[in-house]
């Protein structure tokens, strides 16, 4: 199995909030990551507009889509083509 | 150099290079949007500098004023100079800082502006094919062709531009060969959309 470029990486990370209630260990172990490699992709795509951070009553962590992180989760096809084609893996 | 009987197509040529690298320019800032990758809008500014050259070259082609040369080859040379600080893969400012100012050291002490300008542009565009090269063979697919060969196209396209100081016919080939490379540029545009 090949290593997930940080796009793909992204793009499953996203995908899991989207389908779950976004709890950290849940995006933890689905995503495949490890605690730091999470919070630094976390803390990444909260300040890019990508996902919100929300406490529950418990005061539990918990993160959801925005807007553009819908965007991105609709447009990956074509971010990925883009991406690939000219080498642009970050 | 630019043979008589070619100065019109020369014009009509500019144009179209300039508006297809503006079309790839737009794409990209508009994916940037979307991704916020920042690799994305690093391209996106080199092709509307290269598409911002075009435009210049094709001005001056209209209106034979020589600063419309040089600041098409300002403009060209920024481009292709973001475009060689990102297959150089790294976050640090001051390397484009540095290929920039050599660059322009370089232009500073040439006697001949024009064919140190085909002859610099002809070497970095020679680096950059090789990056697309590489990226094709860690990622073989048809759209990862389309790039390295649109590339290499421009590389040859350069060096033929180059070769033009001497012999006019390779200014037409050069331009026919750029032509080529905006074709498969555009292709690979279309099949990134078309999935």
């Amino acid at each position: 199995m090949s290593k997930r470029s940080r796009l793909e990486i992204i793009n499953d990370i996203l995908v899991i909030i989207q389908n779950t209630k976004g709890k950290p260990t849940q995006i933890m172990y689905k995503a495949n990551l490890s605690y730091e490699m999470l919070s630094q992709y976390l803390s990444d795509l909260i300040h890019k507009g990508f996902i919100l951070e929300n406490k529950d009553k418990k005061g539990q962590r918990t993160y959801s889509l925005t807007d553009k992180g819908a965007n991105f989760l609709r447009d990956y096809t074509i971010i990925k083509g883009f991406v690939e084609s000219y080498g642009l893996n970050e | 150099m630019a043979l008589s009987w070619f100065v019109a197509y020369d014009f009509l040529f500019q144009i179209i290079f300039a508006v297809a690298s503006f079309i790839i320019a737009l794409f990209a800032f508009k994916l940037y949007k979307s991704s916020a990758q920042k690799q994305v809008c690093l391209l996106g500014c080199s092709f509307l500098l290269i598409s911002l050259a075009y435009l210049a070259l094709s001005l001056f082609r209209l209106l034979l004023n020589n600063t419309f040369l040089y600041v098409h080859i300002v403009l060209f040379m920024t481009g292709l100079a973001i475009l060689l600080f990102m297959t150089l893969k790294t976050d640090k400012l001051s390397v484009f800082f540095v290929i920039v100012a050599i660059t322009l050291l370089i232009f500073l002490f040439s006697i001949n502006t024009l064919m140190t300008y085909y002859l610099v542009s002809a070497i970095f565009l020679a680096i950059i094919s090789w990056h697309y090269i590489l990226n094709f063979l860690s990622n073989r697919q048809t759209k990862t062709l389309l790039v390295a060969l649109a590339f290499i196209l421009l590389f040859f396209g350069s060096f033929h531009f180059f070769m033009s100081v001497n012999h006019e016919l390779f200014y037409v080939i050069g331009h026919f060969l750029e032509l080529a490379a905006y074709l498969f540029i555009l292709t690979n545009l279309y099949l990134v959309l078309k999935k």
